[in-house]
């Protein structure tokens, strides 16, 4: 099965290189990393950057409408993502327990919809 | 007639007492209960035609796993047209070819750990317990937790789901997990166990609360 495993952490939080949360986040990074590739699994992710680099994209009655910010009012902000593959949900919980972001925020494991013929 | 109502009676003594040992086997098979319980459902139609014809058989569990396990297979590959599974087809597959005897009582002991996984809200692990352990019915469970038989039976579908589609696995967990998940299967078994009354108010309150 495919899993999103999104890591949410305080929206007002800085993300990048030079925040501190991130510095204190990368352990838990390279033993999801290191964990995933003993285990010889297939899998992509992403960091991103804080939501005030976000930018909305509506379109109402065909008319675009382009705004900052992310489309809600969160105190969490989505901070990145990883898309694997996993036997089952404890598996994915089991990996998702190591993370910073679980423990100052929240990961939220999403079963990923399998596409015919995909 | 006396003979027709005993074998009648056998085939409904027999089929209760397998219902829900088979349902752990195939459920753990194909870790989905919907789709299990209607291929219990199946053998259970089945027997009730075939028994009374040609008699009770010797293992009637066996029996009644083989054809379960016939009409997921078919479910399955039916299914697979739309999103494949392989992984619940080998699976199925596998046992049959081997023809190996289930382990009834780990089955459903992985059962119960699936139906009170903590990624289930409470009342839908004490609701599917119920039904797939249990052996409840549906309007049975709806009395016990008061709701309507549409809301309780909405509820079990979700949960079904949720386990089909989150992957919520059929197994024992791993010994560092099992305090925790034990302690959840308790508290729904506490919940099951206590006398009617104070284990409808708990239920009720439970359900309530979210």
């Amino acid at each position: 099965m495919q899993y999103a495993v999104l890591l949410y952490a305080d929206a007002d939080l800085d993300a990048g290189p030079d925040a501190p949360e991130w510095q204190q986040s990368l352990p838990g990074h390279q033993a999801f990393n290191a964990a995933l590739q003993e285990r010889g699994t297939d899998y992509s992710g992403a960091a991103l950057h804080a939501v005030n680099a976000a930018t909305a994209v509506r379109v109402r009655d065909g008319e675009r409408l382009i705004t900052d910010g992310p489309f809600a009012e969160t105190k969490e902000q989505l901070w990145g993502f990883y898309l694997l593959e996993a036997p089952d949900l404890d598996t994915v919980i089991e990996l998702s327990a190591g993370f910073w972001e679980a423990e100052h925020g929240t990961v939220e494991i999403r079963p990923v919809i399998p596409m015919p013929g995909g | 007639v006396r003979a027709a109502n005993a074998t009648a009676s056998l085939v409904e003594t027999a089929a209760r007492a397998e219902r829900a040992a088979v349902l752990a086997v195939i459920a753990r098979e194909v870790r989905d209960l919907a789709l299990a319980e209607d291929a219990v459902q199946e053998a259970l139609v089945a027997a009730l035609v075939q028994w009374p014809r040609d008699g009770v058989p010797q293992r009637p569990g066996a029996w009644l796993t083989t054809v379960a396990r016939r009409a997921a297979i078919r479910a399955v590959r039916s299914r697979a047209r739309l999103a494949p599974d392989s992984v619940a087809l080998e699976r199925l597959e596998a046992f049959d070819a081997a023809g190996a005897p289930p382990r009834l009582g780990d089955a459903q002991l992985e059962l119960v750990f699936a139906c009170c996984h903590p990624s289930l809200a409470l009342d839908a692990q004490v609701a599917l317990t119920l039904r797939t352990v249990g052996g409840l019915t549906t309007p049975e469970i709806a009395r016990a937790f008061l709701v309507a038989e549409a809301t309780l039976a909405q509820r079990l579908v979700r949960a079904q789901r949720k386990i089909r589609d989150s992957g919520i696995p059929f197994a024992v967990p791993a010994p560092e997990q099992m305090a925790q998940r034990l302690a959840a299967v308790l508290g729904v078994v506490y919940l099951i166990m206590r006398p009617r009354p104070v284990a409808i108010a708990c239920a009720s309150t439970c359900a309530t609360r979210r």
